[in-house]
């Protein structure tokens, strides 16, 4: 059987206003129902890359999502397709209680006040933080926010989860509880990231992006144990690697 | 600095039951009525600066917070109302001082209201912030049909505050770990630096919000579900407030 495509990207450039190009020809495919892991050192381009995925930013190439080519016609429907993660939840959540962000995309696309009420309560219960509707964003810690960010997505019910260094900044038990939260998605994600644990925990595929290229693609076995390939990149193996061969997705279920 | 946005642990007061709604009328009526009063009215001036201290008394809010809050604005007071008494309005004149300026009885009476005024009003501001969350505030505006984009515009103003304050102040603590610096020029030269680079980083985070805001759909009106109450008792409440501050500044 051949595998639908969630996710084509062809040929894809952009240039900053600054003239500095960030993403050269980048060509890309991500099947339905896989987890991609986009690695690559700092500045490399992959939060650049993410933005083309639902047309926040728009370059030079072809981006296709679901089989459809992305357009300025179809931009607010891909939009709730594709749900995006940026890396600082202060960014995301931009409303003055928990229960405003979390209920901005469904009121946004004219949901009713109920079924919006209800659809908060369900993804709020999803990700573990029921009881936080009346609550500041601000007065949230960082583990918090990203759970309240991710729900913001979740309850637009997209098919594509583009998360942004979902794991920066948190701390090891904050990070194991978001990385199950997001491995418990049963969606196509596409993860940008430095964190290289993480990308060996969720990901099926990995992508090198450098300089705004796209190196290397391959499963996850294969490139994220490629110690030379990944140290030409400013990148290391995951450290579960060096104590363990056996893939640490195992271990950590 | 204190900032406080929010009135999480909020004591049960007659303010904080009544709707939202009222309050913002009563607020604007009360400030309006204390602007319309001629300089000479202060007597019924300070009638309606009792009315505001004992609702902030009823409050239960504390004095010390009122007076803080009063303090932080009326500098700025000051500067604005700083030379009312030189300007020539007639009448006796008080005192002449060099280069031709001269303070008149008049101009200082007028100085003495303007303060005296800016001061009552900002203490009724602050009881409507101190009673009222700023979520509830804004539904109140939007409810009295405030121009919608005003609305948008405080209410991020109301979520990134607090955050430009911690980053302001992240900034500071990053300069003091350095040391201060010596001299007024270079202090100065660095409260410039971290103004400049406050200002760029928040418009960075603008357009990080504003792609966050359009992935999920932004099509230029905030969604609002919160709606205030609005009951008969918040009406009555109301008319007798306004019948009261009106009467009293007519009188």
């Amino acid at each position: 059987m051949v595998k639908m495509t969630a996710i084509k990207v062809e040929n894809l450039s952009y240039w900053y206003p600054d003239s500095s190009q960030a993403l050269r020809g980048v060509s890309l495919e991500i099947a339905r129902g896989e987890t991609l892991g986009l690695v690559g050192p700092n500045g490399a381009g992959k939060s650049t890359l993410l933005l083309h995925l639902n047309g926040t930013l728009r370059g030079d190439g072809i981006v296709e999502v679901l089989g459809e080519r992305l357009t300025r016609k179809n931009l607010d429907q891909i939009r709730r397709k594709v749900g995006l993660v940026f890396e600082d939840p202060n960014d995301q959540l931009f409303m003055p209680t928990v229960f405003g962000d979390v209920a901005f995309g469904p009121l946004n696309s004219g949901r009713d006040e109920p079924v919006v009420r209800r659809l908060v309560q369900e993804t709020l219960e999803a990700v573990g933080m029921e009881g936080y509707e009346a609550h500041a964003p601000h007065h949230l810690s960082l583990g918090q926010k990203k759970r309240v960010a991710l729900a913001t997505v979740l309850v637009m019910d997209c098919d594509i989860l583009a998360l942004d260094e979902p794991t920066g900044g948190l701390d090891p038990a904050g990070r194991e509880g978001f990385i199950r939260l997001i491995s418990a998605q049963p969606l196509t994600k596409v993860i940008a990231t430095h964190d290289m644990e993480l990308a060996w925990q969720l990901c099926d595929r990995v992508a090198i992006i450098d300089s705004g290229e796209i190196v290397a693609v391959g499963p996850a076995s294969d490139i994220l144990t490629d110690e030379q390939l990944l140290r030409t990149h400013k990148l290391r193996c995951p450290p579960g690697l060096i104590y363990s061969h056996a893939p640490y997705s195992e271990r950590y279920q | 600095m204190t900032l406080n946005l929010s009135t999480d642990n909020p004591p049960r007061s007659l303010l904080r039951r009544l709707s939202p709604v009222s309050k913002v009328v009563c607020c604007v009526v009360f400030i309006v009525c204390v602007v319309a009063l001629p300089p000479s009215g202060l007597p019924r001036l300070l009638w309606l600066a009792g009315i505001v201290l004992s609702l902030w008394l009823s409050a239960r809010i504390s004095l010390l917070t009122l007076a803080n809050r009063v303090a932080l604005a009326l500098p700025f007071v000051l500067i604005a109302a700083f030379s009312i008494p030189f300007l020539n309005h007639g009448g006796r004149q008080i005192a002449m001082l060099p280069g031709g300026l001269v303070i008149s009885e008049a101009g200082l009476m007028i100085f003495q209201a303007v303060v005296v005024k800016a001061a009552v009003c900002i203490a009724a501001l602050s009881l409507l912030g101190e009673t009222t969350p700023p979520e509830e505030l804004l539904a109140a505006l939007r409810q009295l049909r405030f121009p919608g984009l005003l609305v948008t515009i405080l209410s991020l103003t109301v979520r990134y505050l607090l955050i430009l304050r911690d980053e302001a102040q992240r900034m500071m603590q990053a300069r003091d770990a350095r040391g201060p610096g010596r001299g007024l020029l270079r202090r100065a030269k660095i409260a410039g630096a971290i103004v400049g680079s406050l200002f760029l980083r928040s418009y960075e985070r603008a357009e990080r919000v504003g792609q966050a805001m359009a992935a999920r759909g932004f099509d230029g009106t905030l969604p609002v579900v919160t709606r205030n109450h609005f009951a008969w008792r918040d009406a009555v409440v109301t008319l007798l407030f306004v019948a009261a501050t009106a009467t009293l500044t007519l009188w």
